[in-house]
């Protein structure tokens, strides 16, 4: 109990505290999409490393829950205090979360998914989509941790290619008139929607470095000027 | 790591046109500056001091009026009334629900108790009648949350557990005062620990830093208004209770803005996770704030957020209630008087012994707060009736029936 009483006199501000646990969330995600990589990649098996994926999910879930407490917490105490950051907060903890959840996908393909993944022409770029996403996660934790707009503008770029180029084997397989198996097919389509989502979701998350609290998690429009609203805006 | 709020100004999110209300800042809880760090004790000295002077000038003018041939039969038939217990008991929760302080309710009937207008048996009602009106504020703070249905049914819940406590505690006790006058009595002894009854000139260092202050009222009066002695008991008693509700109010702010901030991280789940640390925190918050009112409503946004329980905001507000007795007893103090630290005593032994009885027992005051919650979640107009009726009708209507 004393160490509780010694951590709450010593308590950080709100926002430190916020961003400490957003970090920890991007870094539990990052282990969990390499380790659920490692599974396609038939490096480790499914059953080494389904305990600690899913106990790491639950970490992750449970660092949301913390943040919302201590949100809701901080606004109790203080009405009116930091309330676009306490908002913005809300929704990269989500993120985050989402994030976590894509990666027990990933495992989850790779994992019913018996087989190796062999046709070239999807394996390949959805391999290289693989590294790319992978590279992503220290990128926007410091881009978030530094508040580095260039390293979060890089972040929201590499997820605007990675999209497109899981589009591409999204339009390939439903053109393919070579044979592949259904379920290969399936799984090559999944990683490709997962990975975007990913992406997307660490992209989510720095747009809010770069982007007014209205254009969080819009990253493929432009920044509105900043002009005063006409009559009909908000 | 560098922080988001360092960099506000680059970042263009916290600049842009979006109105945004200027932030109440935690930097305003922390002194940054030396100014500042001297600034803040001296104002909370100042308000303390500012508090005393009010119990002594209110007591001062009361005293005077008491003994002025004009006003003399008059204040004795007012307080008269004090006497019966029902009328004391309603007095005290309308007083408390108008002002939202049982602070000010005790503090006042301290300082009336302290010269003589009313007796240590009389005051006890009231101070329980406190206890009940000051949990109107919990309930007005739960009303914010009426749009959504299960978050108010959790925030009303936890606004009138506090009441319900008080109820019950009143429906225990108040019938072994009335017929036993054991809880003056335990009080009364207590109070001359401290203080001894046959001491005539009550020496005090309170009462004595007051007493310029007093006096000088007093003699700057009597100048300007000659010899019209009830004039002069009417406005000292009359400023008195003004600077005592005043006092209490910017001292209870300033706290506020000053502790609360800090404590933040002392909301957290693990302070909450059984009752003994609960308790022990809705104290000591509260004698650091020196409000119930304010350190018992917060947590009701928390629990319709789901953040907290009932069973984990029960005990702090218990905690909550023995806090506030640490006012009572200050104004006890300035008074000097044993009657005065005897109604002190009296409320801290009426949260207390309700404590003891209902801790263990907190399945009924629980019970019936989610119960009734239950029924207000599903109409609405209950939760307003409930407020109506228990703070302000009711109280308004036995008064009138006890003349």
């Amino acid at each position: 109990m004393f160490t509780e009483i010694l951590k709450a006199l010593r308590a950080r501000r709100i926002a430190e505290e916020l961003l400490a646990e957003l970090d920890q969330m991007l870094s539990h995600t990052a282990w969990m999409f390499d380790r659920a990589s490692s599974v396609l990649q038939r490096t480790v098996t499914g059953e080494e490393v389904r305990d600690s994926l899913y106990r790491r999910d639950r970490e992750v879930n449970e660092l949301e829950r913390s943040m919302r407490r201590k949100i809701v917490r901080h606004l109790t105490i203080n009405p009116g205090s930091e309330v676009a950051g306490c908002l913005m907060f809300m929704s990269l903890a989500k993120d985050a979360e989402r994030i976590g959840d894509y990666c027990k996908n990933v495992f989850e393909v790779g994992v019913f998914f018996k087989r190796q993944l062999r046709a070239q022409r999807y394996s390949v770029p959805l391999n290289d989509v693989r590294r790319q996403v992978q590279a992503m996660f220290d990128r926007a934790r410091h881009a978030v941790g530094h508040a580095d707009p260039d390293t979060a503008r890089s972040v929201i770029d590499s997820a605007g290619q990675i999209g497109r180029k899981c589009e591409d084997v999204i339009h390939q397989l439903l053109q393919e008139h070579h044979e592949l198996d259904t379920d290969e097919a399936v799984a090559y389509s999944l990683l490709s929607r997962h990975y975007k989502r990913v992406s997307a979701h660490l992209s989510n998350i720095c747009t809010a470095v770069v982007s007014p609290i209205d254009m969080l998690d819009f990253h493929d429009e432009p920044t509105p000027p900043d002009d005063p609203p006409t009559s009909t805006q908000s | 790591m560098a922080r988001f709020w360092q960099h506000r100004l680059r970042l263009p999110f916290l600049v842009q046109s979006i109105p945004m209300s200027p932030p109440v800042s935690t930097d305003l809880a922390r002194p940054k500056s030396v100014l500042e760090s001297v600034l803040v004790p001296l104002v909370i000295l100042g308000l303390l001091y500012a508090f005393v002077c009010a119990i002594n000038v209110m007591g001062a003018g009361l005293k005077i009026l008491a003994q002025a041939p004009a006003t003399e039969a008059t204040v004795q038939g007012l307080f008269a009334r004090a006497a019966n217990p029902v009328a004391g008991l309603f007095v005290g929760i309308l007083v408390t629900s108008f002002v939202q302080s049982s602070s000010f309710t005790t503090s006042l009937t301290v300082g009336l108790v302290a010269t003589g207008q009313i007796s240590v048996v009389s005051a006890v009602p009231i101070v329980m009648g406190a206890n009940i009106g000051t949990s109107v504020t919990n309930i007005l703070v739960s009303l914010g949350h009426v749009s959504a249905r299960l978050e108010f049914r959790r925030a009303f819940g936890a606004a009138i557990v506090h009441d319900i406590f008080n109820v019950l505690t009143v429906v225990l006790i108040l019938p072994i005062e009335l017929t036993t006058h054991a809880l003056s009595r335990t009080a009364t002894i207590l109070a001359s620990v401290f203080i001894s009854p046959t001491e005539t000139v009550p020496s005090n260092p309170l009462k004595a830093a007051t007493k310029p202050v007093v006096d000088g009222i007093c003699v700057g009066l009597e100048h300007l208004l000659a010899a019209r002695e009830e004039w002069i008991g009417a406005i000292m008693g009359l400023a008195g209770l003004l600077a005592l509700l005043l006092s209490l109010v910017l001292l209870v702010r300033v706290l506020k803005r000053l502790i609360l901030t800090r404590l933040e991280a002392f909301f957290a789940r693990y302070f909450f996770r059984n009752w003994a640390l609960a308790l022990t925190l809705g104290l000591c918050v509260t004698v650091m704030v020196q409000s119930s009112s304010v350190t018992t409503s917060l947590v009701v946004p928390l629990a319709g957020a789901g953040v907290l329980r009932l069973q984990q905001v029960f005990p702090y507000t218990l905690g909550a209630n023995i806090g506030t007795t640490v006012t009572s007893l200050l104004a006890a103090a300035a008074t000097g008087t044993p009657a005065g630290l005897a109604v002190a005593f009296a409320h801290l032994l009426f949260n207390t012994v309700g404590t003891a009885v209902f801790l263990p027992l907190r399945a009924i005051p629980i019970g019936l707060a989610h119960w009734y919650a239950t029924l207000a979640a599903t109409r609405r107009g209950l939760a307003l009736l409930y407020l109506v009726v228990v703070f302000f009708v009711l109280p308004i209507l036995c008064i009138m029936l006890t003349r």
